[in-house]
């Protein structure tokens, strides 16, 4: 199985992370603010797509999806049987994997604090009095 | 010619022989005043003490060879009957080697003419340029002199001067007290301003050579007793000028010379001899004396070689000292972190910050992924999704293409390193690793969590990791280890080193010096470890030219990177004292200790 390599940030990271400033309880999800966002077509793999499937948080993928007004691109839940599904996991592929985030911020929903994006990459290193 | 051997050995005599011509030695089968000694080469271990011993008994010893790389070794009589006599006396005996206890039996034979030397002496025209070598530079008068002041001073306790007995050698330092141990001086604390009159009086007439640029305020005289050396070394660019001057007192000495590219000179040392190091000689070739009780010397008038006894050698260094160096470690206060907030600074200073200036160069020296770590991702599962804590330049990002890597690191320029890679990592600090529990399918954290500076936060580190590992999931971890030398091989790193020997046994001296306190250590690189906290330099090779043509060294070409080195078990036994983990796997890899955890 040959796997895609991720260049920038993309939503399957964004799917990832969270914020862990110190004394926040509920980081989770970080809301998503694109700025500057790239898309381009990556060969689809349906078998690591439905590996996939389970480790996401569904919820936050959409609510990702929406702040990049790409809302009608998803499917509100995962589908039943979803690793014969090929539309679902098509879906699921483009809105993972095939949408660069270059430019924006990664907010803690709790705090406030923005973690930026520059380049593809999130800067979440914390300041000392947020350990 | 008749031989008085058994069968037995008159057949190995004969096979010797035939391996001897075929690698192109003129064997004689007529008496010659030169003899080839199979099995006594440096090569065998056989030190050419040991022959010069062995064969002196039988006359008068013309020139004797012995080569690193061979197992022979070759001896010239001045008379064909004294070579004769020695090759029936030594004829089959047993030797001892340097190492161990074994026994090397003994085969002569005539040489109808010694090969070409390989140039035991060089030439002047092989000498390392900028090397300045002033024969006679003092009458035997002032050496007579000289001497006799440094025995007083060698005799007697005083403020100006202080005093130590080294393992091979005894030194007096005046001006400032040179310390082995960080290979620097504390130029904020000077023994006294002024040099006692002898030496004072001896500089100023180096100084009128016009060779050094500013007058030397560091003096260490060197006392060599027959059989004491030094290790290879070059002064310490970033605490002294260029333009050091030596001088040699009472004896001859060979220094060897070794450039980095490869190219040896033995340098002849007579005594009254200055020598001053400027240019490459004082940059990037090394020098050292072995530990010798003789010298091989070639007379350059009729180009013979001649074993030389040594005396005792006295030399007197002196140096400049750069006092604007801001790197000084010892006036940096550096200690071993007592608290989270101490840690913290520490690691930014000497972590985090050091990365990001150095780390174009550690990019490109870091090119090459480890085999055992690479063989670790390949037998994931396909399709896993795998993250590299600590991921550096991003060698292990695309290393394996059935798997899904994402790197994460706490230094802005090796992440961007990554990018331009067309890898992809974020920037994060490995003790809080912004990912959401139970997430990924394996780790790997490859030489990261030596840089955390207390046993807390290696620990917390490797929690971190833990959490987000899913269960049943893997982390394959770095350290470096202590123990540079495991099962009796050298690691590649201190393989590199040219005289590891000698530096490992200097540093072992050095090491109780630094046991009282709690202060970092700066470590010689290429040696053994001295103790586990330290700051490892790193030398930015951009600035190398700069280094050489200016006398004013900026110090920022020297950076330093702060190291727990793991001893054996250590690692192991911070895993184990983590619930909710299985070691499952723990060896040691050329120089480094891993482990292999499994999420519970």
């Amino acid at each position: 199985m040959r796997v895609t390599r991720f260049l920038k940030m993309r939503l399957m990271t964004h799917n990832m992370l969270t914020s862990h400033v110190k004394g926040v309880t509920n980081g989770y999800p970080l809301i998503l603010e694109a700025t500057e966002t790239n898309e381009k077509e990556i060969d689809f793999n349906p078998e690591f797509i439905a590996k996939m499937i389970p480790r996401i948080e569904w919820s936050a993928l959409v609510n990702a999806m929406e702040k990049l007004g790409k809302a009608d691109l998803i499917p509100e839940e995962v589908a039943d049987e979803y690793e014969n599904d090929e539309d679902f996991l098509h879906k699921a592929h483009h809105a993972l994997l095939e949408i660069d985030v270059i430019k924006g911020n990664l907010v803690c929903p709790q705090s406030g604090r923005k973690f930026p994006i520059s380049n593809g990459i999130p800067n979440m290193l914390l300041n000392e009095d947020e350990v | 010619m008749t031989l008085n051997l058994s069968k037995k050995k008159a057949r190995k005599w004969l096979k010797v022989k035939a391996k001897l011509s075929s690698n192109g030695l003129d064997i004689s089968d007529e008496p010659t005043n030169n003899l080839v000694l199979a099995n006594a080469g440096l090569g065998n271990e056989v030190c050419v003490k040991v022959i010069t011993e062995l064969c002196e008994p039988y006359g008068c010893i013309d020139t004797i060879r012995s080569y690193m790389d061979k197992s022979y070794a070759l001896l010239s009589y001045q008379k064909t009957d004294e070579a004769m006599a020695c090759f029936n006396k030594l004829q089959s005996v047993e030797i001892s080697k340097t190492s161990d206890n074994e026994l090397a039996t003994l085969y002569l034979y005539f040489l109808q003419t010694l090969p070409p030397s390989e140039g035991a002496i060089k030439k002047k025209n092989d000498f390392p340029q900028g090397l300045i070598t002033l024969e006679n530079f003092l009458s035997t008068e002032e050496e007579e002199e000289l001497i006799m002041q440094i025995e007083k001073d060698l005799a007697k306790r005083s403020d100006m001067h202080i005093q130590e007995t080294l393992k091979h050698r005894t030194v007096l330092h005046y001006g400032y007290k040179f310390q082995y141990g960080s290979n620097d001086v504390n130029s904020s604390n000077p023994l006294s301003k002024k040099f006692p009159s002898f030496a004072n009086n001896i500089l100023d007439k180096i100084m009128k050579t016009g060779h050094i640029p500013n007058r030397p305020d560091q003096l260490t005289i060197n006392i060599y007793n027959p059989g004491d050396g030094i290790p290879h070394h070059i002064d310490n660019p970033d605490a002294f000028d260029t333009g050091i001057a030596s001088i040699s007192l009472g004896s001859q000495i060979v220094m060897e010379m070794k450039s980095p590219v490869g190219p040896k000179a033995n340098i002849m040392l007579k005594p009254r001899t200055l020598l001053i190091f400027t240019g490459d000689a004082r940059y990037k070739w090394t020098h050292g004396i072995t530990q010798k009780k003789s010298d091989l010397v070639c007379d350059e008038r009729s180009d013979q070689e001649f074993l030389v006894k040594r005396e005792r050698r006295i030399s007197m260094t002196f140096r400049k000292i750069l006092k604007s160096t801001s790197n000084h470690v010892e006036n940096l206060g550096c200690t071993i972190p007592d608290s989270q907030k101490s840690a913290v600074d520490l690691e930014k200073r000497f972590v985090q910050t050091v990365y990001n200036e150095i780390a174009d160069h550690f990019s490109s020296t870091r090119e090459k992924p480890w085999p055992k770590v690479v063989k670790f991702l390949e037998n994931l599962n396909p399709g896993s999704v795998v993250l590299d804590v600590g991921c550096g330049s991003g060698r292990y990002l695309n290393c394996c293409p059935g798997i899904c890597m994402l790197g994460c690191d706490s230094s802005q320029s090796l992440v961007d390193i990554c990018l331009n890679k067309n890898c992809f990592a974020f920037l994060c600090d490995g003790q809080n690793i912004p990912v959401r529990n139970s997430t990924f399918d394996a780790c790997i954290c490859i030489a990261v969590i030596h840089h955390y500076s207390t046993s807390d936060r290696r620990h917390s580190a490797i929690l971190e990791i833990l959490r987000v590992l899913r269960k049943g999931a893997l982390a394959l971890i770095y350290v470096w280890a202590f123990e540079q030398r495991f099962n009796d091989i050298d690691s590649n790193y201190l393989k590199k080193s040219h005289a590891n020997c000698n530096i490992t046994k200097r540093n072992e001296n050095s090491c109780n010096a630094f046991a009282e306190n709690q202060s970092l250590v700066v470590h010689e690189n290429k040696t053994s470890f001295v103790q586990q906290d330290l700051l490892v330099p790193w030398k930015k090779k951009k600035n190398r030219h700069d280094v050489t043509s200016s006398h004013n060294i900026s110090a920022d070409s020297t950076y330093y990177r702060f190291y727990h080195v793991f001893k054996q078990n250590e690692l192991q036994n911070l895993c184990q004292g983590i619930s909710g983990c299985n070691v499952i796997d723990c060896y040691y890899d050329s120089g480094n200790w891993a482990v292999v955890l499994q999420k519970l």
